[in-house]
């Protein structure tokens, strides 16, 4: 008889209801959330959704977002997006350590992935089968050649208008602006040598006929000895008067150079957020910045 | 009436093994029938739901069946891999989106599945604890994969070598539990999901290992030629992905040459699902196809069986009747003499008879509430039975 | 009392016939019925307690014609009103003690396992010297267990006639007498008519009377 209770009661309990529907981590919100993974990125989607999209970018602004990680709750953030806008390239090597809704992530360098600029960051090495291969990636400020940065736009555009409407036309026009400006001045420098404090300048280089080596200057601190004696040594062979930082660096670090005959100009690469203003006012004035130093 | 089945009862009692063994024949002959188109049925809807589910499937070109089987309900049947490139062919086509799957192996007979956070949308999967995957190496279990593995949050997994005596096969990677699924009362329920990017380095595709310029790896360096260093096999690898050794970790080859088994396309709209179906028809080496048609040609065989047996179990229901009759008629004639003395003491021929019907209808009844109630545990668990059988 | 007059009977299957012209028991009396084996006293017990129907004569038994009685009537009367003792006790081994002592009840229509007769069993077996038995089956007792069992049956319905069929005809020495004064003090107690058959001579001057089967001019050829 007991047997038969206990039966009785694991039917009852076994009458299951299927499971209730309930919000998945893909209900759509009434506004859309937009990640970007760079400033850059950030600013073209502000300009092209303006307020039918929220569109965030959570790094913070003193640090370079290319080697930020983000939290778990942040990174939980990205998960939750309708749209995360990537900018390829390797940019943002926490990408590849994390889980993310491939079908929900627009990569803006997919248009020109033969374009991009290898770095080797460390050796070629073999211990296996596989042969040599290194862990190094790309050079990733594709944004700094501005026929670059307008493919993203376009791809950008692409990916938002599945669910908000955009209109790039405005936004194309100004980058289109910037380029043949850095077009004009590239063809002013006519090949002079120029340095670059930091390696962040390969598109920029690359795209308007500059021809630049790079230090791993950084514009807080005063170079070392080392550093110096590194100028020094390729001062014979590229007779530069110009080297493009990505901030202002200290006044001995300029007056240094200046007996060395070489003029500072701040670049800014503008992968996080300018000190003032925003993408679009600091491209203006890096532009300016250049022309500036060609004329006077 | 009553005194007539008490005495009855009181007859069954006493012959016991008698009783238990006819109401256990009558018992199989009335649930055998009826368990069996239960089960089918369970299994069959269920299947069905899960195929219906799930619009299309892309796979290597071989066995349909295989394929979806593993796919949707992730059996042991290996379809042959393709390449992640596939993936990046269908999203560009703007008709689908692509959810990819590398399900090849296991943890104690578990099925680790490897994919992406779009597939636990596809399946409205939720978390019930814990979280979703954040970070490499990481693993949510299915309800039941967790209750069979006894882990829970904050426990570990281990990625079953393939060949224990393969000493360059591929090694188990010890991943943290950091979500349970709430159940779906589908096969999610019972596997275990990764990152893709996870499954590939529990293949090898993917390791990590000592920094080799660093002195701690020094030992491991055959040759160091400026920029080109070769090391041998005493070279640690990683075995669990942590926050101290993620950034080792690696791919070696291209993203759109590592392996999958399978492609969940999600068609954008109807006629998004007709395009691309015409796209893949005569692909040569891949095969893109509706998983309801090859479950109902499963399903179709497993029907055909079941009649088959339907009618066998017929007959036996048939031969077995005749028996259980034939027992109680014997017995009836063997109990003359308890007639006799009954007729004796009074009772009429209608309570003689009622007393030889009440064992009987006794004997039914109970073997009647018996069948219903494996009927109804048949309900609960003869489906997953089935499955379990079928895949 | 019982009174039979000019009662024929035979087997239809049989060349045995009984013809019975007179017998007569007063109303409280106590008889012994003897005769050769075979010459018809299991056949008279029947026919008396309206198991077998004569082809012609009378029956009455504790003031009913039996004869003219129907089937159900009869087996009503076999109930409540006859109290039968059988040779081989006729004990049902699936039910226990108590169940056979109530079993009359079980298989009438009309009757019902009151608390009286609960009650009147439990008494009924501490008379017998049974009561400690009575929730085992008939294989866990004794010869002259059984047959008390048999007894309390019998007695179970208070009735006015009790007919008893070779009742100590299988047991030991020590029992028959002590089954037998069980019989005779219910009958002389409650005031009931006890007609027993028996082939024993030692239990005869127990009764008030012995009939030979003989003697009664009754002719059974067989």
């Amino acid at each position: 008889m007991r047997v038969v209770i206990y039966l009785v009661i694991v039917l009852l309990a076994g009458c299951g209801e299927a499971p209730n529907e309930s919000n998945t981590a893909n209900d759509k919100s009434q506004t859309a959330k937009i990640y970007t993974v760079n400033y850059p990125l950030f600013w073209a989607t502000q300009q092209l959704v303006a307020d039918s999209a929220e569109v965030y970018f959570p790094a913070p602004a003193d640090v370079d977002p290319a080697f930020w990680v983000p939290d778990l709750e942040t990174l939980a953030a990205y998960q939750q997006a309708d749209l995360i806008v990537l900018n390829g390239a390797s940019y943002a090597r926490w990408l590849s350590r994390v889980s993310l809704p491939n079908n929900r992530l627009l990569n803006t360098a997919a248009d020109f992935s033969d374009q991009l600029i290898p770095m080797e960051t460390e050796p070629l090495h073999s211990h296996g089968p596989q042969g040599d291969h290194s862990h190094g990636e790309q050079a990733f400020t594709v944004w700094l050649d501005l026929s670059l940065y307008a493919q993203q736009v376009s791809v950008l555009e692409q990916g938002l208008s599945r669910s908000v409407e955009v209109d790039a036309a405005a936004l194309q026009a100004r980058i289109q602006a910037w380029d043949a400006a850095l077009i004009r001045l590239g063809q002013q420098m006519d090949g002079a040598p120029v340095f670059y404090s930091h390696p962040v300048y390969q598109y920029l280089d690359r795209a308007y006929g500059f021809d630049g080596l790079a230090l791993h200057w950084e514009p807080g601190d005063y170079p070392s000895p080392q550093d110096w004696q590194q100028l020094v040594e390729m001062l014979p062979q590229h007779r530069g008067h110009l080297m493009l930082w990505e901030d202002e660096p200290l006044p001995e670090t300029r007056a240094r150079l200046a007996t060395m005959g070489i003029e500072i100009a701040v670049f800014q690469p503008l992968g996080n957020r300018p000190a003032k203003g925003d993408f679009g006012s600091a491209m203006d004035a890096n532009i300016e910045t250049l022309r500036h130093y060609l004329e006077y | 009436m009553s005194g007539v089945f008490y005495l009855a009862w009181q007859y069954l009692r006493w012959h016991r093994w008698k009783a238990s063994i006819l109401v256990a024949a009558v018992t199989l002959v009335l649930y055998l029938p009826l368990g069996l188109q239960l089960v089918v049925e369970q299994t069959a809807r269920d299947m069905n739901a899960r195929a219906d589910a799930t619009p299309l499937l892309l796979g290597g070109r071989g066995s349909p069946l295989e394929l979806v089987l593993n796919a949707l309900y992730f059996s042991d049947q290996q379809p042959p891999v393709f390449d992640y490139g596939v993936v990046d062919e269908l999203r560009n086509s703007a008709l689908v989106d692509p959810i990819p799957l590398y399900s090849r192996y296991h943890s104690q007979q578990i099925p680790i599945v490897g994919t992406t956070l779009d597939y636990f949308a596809f399946r409205n999967l939720q978390i019930a604890q814990g979280r979703q995957l954040a970070m490499l190496g990481e693993a949510v279990l299915g309800i039941s994969a967790a209750q069979s593995l006894g882990v829970g949050v904050g426990d570990y997994v281990v990625s079953s070598p393939e060949s224990v005596f393969d000493i360059a096969g591929v090694y188990p990677l010890r991943m943290p539990v950091v979500g349970v699924l709430a159940a779906s009362y589908s096969p999610d329920d019972g596997a275990i999901f990764v990152d893709l990017k996870t499954a590939w380095i529990i293949e090898g595709i993917g390791h990590g290992h000592q920094e080799l310029t660093s002195p701690a790896a020094a030992g491991a360096v055959l040759k160091s030629e400026g920029d080109r260093i070769v090391a041998n096999a005493s070279l640690v690898q990683y075995n669990e992905i942590t926050a101290d050794n993620i950034d080792s970790f690696h791919f070696h080859g291209k993203n759109a040459d590592l392996p999958l088994t399978a492609i969940l396309p999600v068609p954008r709209s109807d006629k998004a699902r007709v395009l691309i179906q015409g796209r893949y028809q005569a692909h040569d080496s891949l095969q893109l196809l509706q998983p309801r048609a090859v479950i109902k040609q499963l399903l179709d065989t497993v029907f055909a069986v079941q009649r088959y047996v339907l009618v066998a179990m017929g007959l036996v229901a048939v031969a077995t009747t005749a028996v259980v009759l034939l027992v109680f008629l014997l017995s009836w004639r063997a109990r003359r003499p308890e007639q006799d003395t009954l007729h004796r003491l009074g009772g009429s021929k209608a309570a003689i008879l009622s007393l030889m019907l009440a064992e009987v209808v006794m004997v039914l009844a109970t073997a009647a509430v018996l069948a219903a109630l494996l009927v109804a545990l048949t309900e609960l668990f003869g489906g997953p039975l089935l499955k379990a059988v079928l895949l | 009392m019982i009174a039979l007059r000019d009662l024929e009977f035979r087997y239809e299957q049989s060349s045995f016939a009984l013809q019975l012209p007179q017998m007569q028991l007063e109303s409280k009396e106590h008889v012994a019925l003897i005769g050769p084996s075979g010459c018809g006293k299991t056949t008279l017990l029947n026919l008396l307690a309206g198991i077998l129907l004569p082809h012609a004569g009378s029956v009455e038994v504790a003031g009913e014609s039996v004869a003219a009685l129907s089937d159900s009537q009869r087996r009503d009367f076999r109930i409540r009103k006859l109290g039968l003792v059988f040779q081989n006790f006729e004990l049902l081994d699936y039910l226990s003690v108590r169940d056979n002592i109530l079993l009359p009840l079980r298989i009438g229509s009309g009757l019902s396992v009151s608390p009286a007769l609960q009650q009147r069993t439990e008494e009924l077996a501490q008379r017998l010297g049974i009561a400690d038995k009575l929730d085992r089956h008939p294989a866990q007792l004794s010869q002259g267990e059984r047959q008390r069992v048999a007894v309390s049956r019998a007695l179970l319905l208070q009735p006015t006639v009790i007919l008893a069929d070779e009742p100590t005809g299988n047991l030991d020495p020590a029992n028959k007498f002590v089954v037998l004064d069980l019989l005779l003090d219910y009958a002389r107690e409650e005031g009931a008519t006890l007609l027993t058959v028996t082939h024993d001579h030692d239990l005869l001057d127990r009764f008030d009377r012995v009939l030979e089967f003989n003697a009664l001019n009754a002719w059974s050829p067989g």
